[in-house]
């Protein structure tokens, strides 16, 4: 049997969602436009968890399509926070590339893993597309001419919390299936199921972190 | 699956995220150290730049100074002594006075006026040299160069029809003041040679003494002499650059390179 903390930090990792939401209604006035959109990302992130909760809470058999609609959600919000780095040459490909994983999202939740299992294929995409855009950023930072601090760019925290979670959450994501195929299979197998996702919550603790920095630092002009 | 392979499966999962997360930590450590290196090499370049400004700014004000100082001089000694001079020659006369008197005192003071007004033409001459406007840059330094040849051989070559804004020849025939008097004062050479040529756009001023030389690193130094800091803040201002060539021959060869700001070939 699992030890009971695992569960409580999955529990914990979930409603801390609201801190930074609670930072962004406060500082709502002076936020940038990044940090507007990762707002927005949080407050879609709230409202997805809320339905998730609700539906467990009334037994309902499965809430995986609520956290698939939030997968596709975050992509393209986070994509649009990172679309400013990028010269309008680029912006072009890039949008493309948003068309084409949207439309390998599609493609998975119809044919591959349908809506209503867990899109393992779409999140380890997802996590990669969002490393990227991260690494990218730092790449920007070292080919800069001008430089400034980085405590005061909220894209620098963004960035940050994106790299420490996502290149971990995507090793979890890559065997998930696994990981979900025992759990099933064998209901006492859940030191498996909830130590890994224990972990994935207590990074997902650090990315809360960043994105609530993110949201409350006071940016650069 | 088995106990065993759930515990397999699980030891590689939690050491992949413990690994790759501490992958990203390290990213990003990487970063914050390097742009923080480079935020502080930025900060220590721009005080540096900073420093040189404000030492090129000292320079020019008090070149100013120095030559304010000098036409206060040349307008109290010269000027006000002569203009005096010529006050009491003219006050000496009385409608009592013999007529040779009167005649001679007028004689007098009409020569003070003259000297007066040579001197005031040798001032306007030093503030701004008419030939330079009239003649152009090359007339004007073999003009310059005619006052104080002498003691020293002094030599010009160089095209007449020269086609640079008016500014820009000003800032020229000034480095070209000063590096003559750096060899006359400093230098103690003999023999001082300008060779002036335009390529395009650029104004090529090829300068050659037998003198004892200076350092060209002492340019950016604190112990750079005003003279040398006027050069360097004209070169500034024109976009120029002076380079010195080290060979064996003794004495300094500079080369001065200036550019033309300006669109219009017309001046």
């Amino acid at each position: 049997m699992a030890p009971d903390y695992l569960e409580y930090i999955t529990k914990f990792s979930q409603f801390c969602i609201g801190i930074p939401l609670i930072v962004g209604l406060v500082f709502y006035r002076r936020l940038n436009r990044s940090q507007r959109l990762l707002f927005f990302l949080v407050l879609a992130s709230s409202i997805f968890e809320t339905i998730a909760s609700i539906m467990t809470a009334y037994k309902f058999s499965n809430n995986l399509y609520v956290y698939n609609s939030y997968t596709v959600i975050n992509l393209n919000i986070i994509f649009f926070i990172y679309l400013g780095l990028f010269s309008p040459k680029s912006k072009t490909y890039i949008k493309g590339f948003l068309i084409l994983a949207n439309g390998f999202a599609i493609y998975n939740a119809i044919f591959l893993q349908p809506f209503d299992t867990f899109n393992s294929y779409t999140l380890v995409m997802v996590s990669t597309i969002l490393l990227l855009l991260a690494l990218s950023y730092f790449y920007r930072l070292m080919t800069d001419i001008k430089f400034h601090k980085l405590e005061r760019d909220p894209l620098f925290w963004l960035s940050a919390g994106i790299i420490m979670y996502y290149s971990s959450a995507i090793v979890l994501f890559f065997f998930s299936n696994h990981v979900m195929a025992t759990y099933e299979t064998n209901p006492n197998a859940d030191l498996l199921f909830l130590a890994s996702w224990g972990l994935n919550s207590i990074f997902n603790l650090i990315l809360i972190t960043a994105y609530t920095i993110t949201i409350w630092v006071k940016a650069l002009k | 699956m088995g106990e065993g392979a759930e515990i397999t499966l699980l030891e590689i999962i939690l050491i992949g995220m413990l690994g790759m997360f501490l992958l990203g930590l390290a990213v990003v450590v990487f970063f914050v150290v390097y742009q923080r290196r480079l935020l502080r090499q930025q900060e220590l370049n721009q005080q540096i730049k900073e420093e040189y400004q404000k030492d090129l700014l000292r320079a020019t004000v008090d070149s100013r100074e120095k030559e304010r100082h000098r036409i206060a001089e040349s307008l109290h000694d010269e000027i006000g002594a002569l203009l005096t001079t010529s006050k009491l020659h003219l006050g000496q006369i009385k409608p009592s006075s013999a007529q040779n008197t009167v005649e001679e005192r007028v004689q007098s003071s009409l020569d003070i006026i003259s000297e007066t007004i040579q001197s005031v033409r040798q001032i306007s001459h030093d503030l701004k040299p008419p030939v330079l406007e009239s003649l152009g840059l090359v007339a004007a330094i073999r003009s310059l160069i005619g006052k104080v040849a002498g003691e020293v051989t002094v030599s010009c070559d160089g095209p007449e029809g020269l086609t640079i804004p008016p500014d820009e020849s000003l800032g020229c025939y000034r480095i070209i003041q000063e590096l003559l008097q750096n060899a006359l004062k400093h230098a103690q050479a003999t023999e001082i040679h300008f060779d002036i040529r335009q390529s395009g756009r650029s104004l090529i001023i090829d300068y050659r003494d037998n003198g004892v030389g200076f350092d060209i690193a002492r340019l950016n130094g604190k112990d750079a002499g005003l003279g040398l800091r006027n050069i360097e803040s004209r070169l500034n201002l024109m976009e120029g650059h002076m380079e010195k060539v080290d060979n064996d021959a003794p004495g300094t060869h500079l080369i001065i390179k200036t550019y033309s700001q300006n669109d219009s070939d017309d001046y």
